[in-house]
């Protein structure tokens, strides 16, 4: 702050005009920070409605010890976090990760393995409950590294008053949906809510595509196969039902989708397990119990788990953080914001009180069953952002599908060769 | 010369706090261009020009670079004619100008990451306030992000409005400091209002413009927000930039190296052209920026 | 001619008008309930609810992201426009080839990609133990604001004719004093203009803000960046927020319009 005496000078000069007012605003320099307990932990997470309820249980966990969260949108957050994390800062203890992000942090040595403080709580936080298949989700290279929250999917969302009116049924084949989706289309509503917005968005809806219809993305030694003839048909598919999407589909992601569907905008489309509950709530649809679930034709849609690690770099006490966290994430608050998302806990899963109560658990459960993650390759969403650029590129025209999947391939081998596999 | 001895001192702090906090990350970048920088291995390999003939062999930059030129021009030159078509109206206009001055300032001064977010509740299909207004109407507007055109019409459009207020601000300026005598010598003249706009308002006040256009032509080329919000770089490819491919290269693919080299090259279009304004300035106006 | 002036008048408005509809319409936005807010065609009759300006002033805590949002840019234009015109002074002077390099370099920081710039900031924030503190984030924007207010307090100063030093050197006064007694007021009005911009500049600064403040130094574009999207009731409380962010600025342009005004007309760039 010594630059500021320098100043003083020209501040005084000026004080008779507008600037006094910034002058004496100034003032304000000398006040402390807005007071807060002394070095509180951090932590750092995307913002949607169960991980907000999350990130406030996780502040309020252990009383004595609050965690200032910090709430960003997904892509903002990962960002920081590589950021921070590739510097070995300290900024964040407490990291939102996904099972993606997880994979890519780990490998960089970013994380904390967990598995001697889940050996040491296990009694304490029933952290049995957890089945073993979800667990695995969670895990690099054998290790555990963060505490789960929820598991998270998209399914088919479809316009049920509009199905009855017109005789449809959920379809079992995607030729079914591009017809159910010419069939419904007009100015006033979309045959089908696509969001491509690159990357995060484009990839999900990609993923479904290329594993429901292709043969997935990479064989056995990660060399791309997303451009053989299946895959190019497979993003065909998508393309021939973006004929029957909503306008300027190519920039639009989760947030629009949900007003489309939600004004009654959209009759059909893949969209998150945690999107489902707002659609019943009156005060942001008017379409409350008009739109029903199913798993989308072949299934193979994305799945994704969500959950909370301790960053490497961290330096506070990381039981207490770990203590945080199974708090944050016990049964009570599992089932306290199940409306949003699916638990992870068997004991709040298999609860068939909860099935009874959100509609959309039946097709959601099925969902799980049926869906597919992304493929356990750490450089997943960098490989992305080729894809879904030649992705778009061919949706827009600008070459064809064949073209643009063989040069994403391409594109895609080189990084990963760069990469060491 | 005796007046400005010591004056050399009064570069000092500024020069202190520039080579403080921007010398080391300017440098660094140049430096980190040199290498094949992943930021997550922390190992960079240095690999001298490679990164720039990498991109110079790129269709994907040389798009980029293109779309760049089209929106930064045609903003800029939107700009400038409506900024300098609102400053000469409030120019003659004898009453309100200050206030209404003030109004036409107001989206200038919204935070940009938000005003992205207002031209998209503007600007998207079927729920956005245009094609909300006007569909229950029959009448059917362009799509003005889906389409590769239209998509860049919109981008110039949404540069142009939070942008013009700054170019009317600054040509009112220039207008207001005019040299009356000069105006009222062609009117004597017999010259006409277009004649005197054309022929005497304009030249006298080539300096201020040029000022102007080469501030916003610095900016524009830095324009992100705005497009990452309304198109994201689409469709396909049609609105992505330079900044938006740097974005994609440095905080999607983590290829800090590479994206270094993006700004760096960036740097040396937006200088050169800049430098042609500059000597165009100097040329004419004696020394004068 | 009355005829005339009116009918530019209503133009002018009607430009005006345009120009703020999106303003307006935000404005709108954030005063419905989120069910109303994106309607076809575009609901314009509603029971407004104040809720969401409550929730992000009373709830999200706002106003301290407020005080850390003035704090930062009050103390960036206090040190960034007197440092800078101190610059600007020497460089309207001295005109030598060194000199104009050096205006030319001092533009290259405004040419580079702003995002290339937040990596080198962070790790210099880190090294320096400087990571959320007011501190680096008044450093950064400072040196970020520092070409434009050369530039366009040189703009200034060069219309300050050079009789004045010289007046003001034979009555004795050094360098310091003539700069301090006569130069300053004379360009007083362009210190203004310059404020207001660096003042914008600070204040709406997203990235840096983003990479280097934390839970204690928050800035309002990075608090009202937090509702970007995922959930429509987030936009209603980015609606209210940037209605909010807006308030102290449009403040400050009422209050400082005559100097705003005088000083451009005192010849802002004319050159």
């Amino acid at each position: 702050m010594n630059k500021q005496k320098g100043g003083n000078q020209m501040i005084r000069m000026s004080r008779r005009t507008a600037l006094g007012a910034l002058a004496g605003a100034s003032a304000a320099l000398s006040l402390p920070h807005v007071a807060r307990a002394n070095t509180p932990l951090k932590g750092l997470s995307h913002r949607q409605p169960s991980l907000e309820f999350y990130a406030k249980a996780i502040s309020t966990a252990v009383p004595g010890s609050p965690v200032d969260m910090t709430l960003i949108p997904a892509d903002k957050a990962v960002e920081l976090q590589t950021l921070t994390l590739s510097q070995g800062s300290d900024a964040y203890d407490i990291l939102w990760v996904n099972d993606t992000q997880l994979m890519k942090y780990a490998k960089n040595g970013w994380l904390q393995p967990i598995d001697d403080l889940w050996a040491r709580y296990r009694a304490e936080f029933k952290l049995d409950d957890y089945p073993a298949s979800v667990l695995d989700s969670y895990r690099y290279d054998g290790k555990l590294y963060a505490v789960p929250s929820s598991v998270n999917g998209m399914f088919y969302f479809y316009r049920q008053d509009l199905f009855d009116a017109k005789g449809y049924k959920p379809p079992s084949t995607f030729e079914e949906w591009l017809k159910i989706a010419e069939g419904l289309h007009s100015p006033a509503m979309s045959g089908a809510v696509v969001n491509l917005k690159r990357i995060d968005a484009a990839l999900n809806e990609a993923h479904y595509y290329m594993n429901a219809f292709g043969d997935g993305w990479f064989d056995a030694k990660w060399k791309p196969i997303f451009n053989n003839d299946k895959g190019v048909a497979a993003i065909e598919r998508l393309k021939s039902l973006t004929k029957f999407a909503q306008r300027a589909y190519a920039s639009s992601a989760n947030d629009e989708a949900m007003i489309a569907f939600q004004q009654g905008l959209g009759a059909t489309g893949l969209q998150w397990f945690s999107r489902a509950g707002a659609m019943d709530d009156a005060q942001k649809s008017r379409v409350g119990g008009k739109i029903a679930w199913a798993v989308p034709p072949g299934g193979k849609q994305r799945i994704v788990v969500d959950g909370f690690a301790i960053s490497k770099f961290s330096k506070q006490d990381r039981d207490l953080q770990f203590r945080i966290l199974a708090t944050a994430m016990n049964e009570s608050n599992q089932r306290a914001i199940a409306s949003d998302s699916i638990p992870s806990r068997a004991s709040v899963l298999n609860d068939a009180e909860l099935h009874k109560k959100f509609r959309h658990y039946p097709a959601a459960l099925s969902a799980i069953q049926a869906g597919k993650a992304y493929p356990a390759l750490p450089e997943f969403v960098e490989c992305g952002d080729f894809i879904t650029l030649r992705i778009q590129q061919a949706l827009a025209g600008e070459m064809g599908v064949k073209q643009a999947l063989d040069t994403a391939a391409r594109e895609v081998s080189e990084l990963l060769t760069k990469r060491g596999y | 010369m005796n007046t400005h001895r010591g004056l050399v001192w009064f570069l000092a702090p500024s020069l202190l706090v520039l080579v403080a906090m921007l010398v080391y990350p300017l440098g660094y970048a140049l430096y980190l261009s040199l290498f094949d920088y992943y930021l997550p291995s922390n190992a960079p390999k240095f690999i001298g020009l490679g990164n720039y003939l990498a991109l110079l062999g790129e269709a994907r930059f040389w798009g980029a670079v293109y779309n760049t030129f089209v929106i930064v021009v045609a903003s800029v030159a939107l700009e400038f004619c409506l900024g300098l078509v609102l400053a000469v109206g409030l120019y003659k206009l004898r009453f309100g100008a200050h206030g209404l001055m003030v109004v036409l300032f107001v989206p200038h001064i919204i935070t940009p990451v938000v005003a992205a977010l207002f031209l998209r509740w503007i600007f998207v299909g079927q729920w956005g306030l245009i094609d909300a207004t006007f569909w229950p109407l029959g009448i059917f507007t362009p799509d003005w992000l889906g389409d590769p055109i239209w998509a860049k019409v919109t981008v110039v459009l949404a540069d142009a409005w939070k942008a013009t207020p700054f170019m009317m601000l600054v040509l009112y300026a220039g207008l207001q400091s005019l040299d009356q005598s000069l105006i009222e010598a062609a009117t004597v003249d017999g010259a006409n209002g277009r004649q005197l706009l054309f022929r005497v308002v304009l030249p006298l006040m080539r300096p201020i413009i040029l000022f102007v256009v080469s501030i916003r032509i610095m900016d524009a080329f830095r324009f992100f927000d705005t497009i990452y919000v309304l198109t994201g770089g689409g469709p396909g490819t049609a609105t992505e930039t330079l900044t938006l491919y740097t974005y994609s290269v440095g905080f999607s693919r983590l290829e800090v190296g590479k994206a270094s080299a993006l700004g760096v090259v960036t740097l040396l279009i937006v200088l050169g052209l800049i430098s042609a304004f500059v000597s165009f300035l100097y040329r004419r106006e004696r020394g004068r920026f | 001619m009355k005829s005339r002036q009116i009918l530019l008048f209503l133009a002018l408005a009607a430009a005006t008008f345009v120009s703020l509809i999106p303003v307006l319409w935000a404005i709108l936005t954030s005063f419905k309930q989120p069910v109303d807010a994106f309607t076809i065609p575009p609901t314009l009759v509603f029971s407004p609810t104040a809720e969401f300006h409550y929730q992000i002033w009373f709830e999200k805590g706002f106003w301290t992201f407020l005080i850390n949002s003035l704090v930062i840019a009050v103390s960036t234009v206090c040190i960034s426009v007197p440092i800078g015109t101190m610059a600007a002074y020497a460089l309207s002077r001295i005109e030598t080839p060194q000199t104009r390099l050096l205006l030319m370099a001092i533009l290259a920081v405004r040419m580079f990609p702003h995002m290339l710039l937040a990596l080198p900031f962070f790790v210099m924030a880190s090294m320096l133990k400087l990571f959320d503190t007011y501190a680096i984030m008044i450093m950064a924007l400072v040196a970020i604001n520092q070409p434009f207010t050369i530039w366009l307090m040189r703009s200034f100063l060069v219309d300050v004719p050079r009789e004045l030093d010289e007046a003001a050197c034979i009555d004795g006064c050094n360098v310091w004093q003539t700069f301090v007694k006569v130069i300053v007021p004379a360009v007083r009005p362009g210190i203004v203009v310059t404020s207001l911009f660096s003042l914008l500049l600070a204040y709406n600064e997203f990235l840096f803000a983003l990479v280097l403040t934390g839970a204690k130094t928050k800035t309002l574009p990075v608090a009202i960046s937090e509702y970007g999207g995922e959930d429509i009731t987030y936009w209603s409380l980015s609606a209210a927020g940037a209605v909010g962010i807006m308030l102290p600025i449009l403040l400050f342009m009422v209050f400082a319009q005559r100097h705003l005004i005088r000083g451009l007309t005192m010849g802002a760039v004319k050159g």
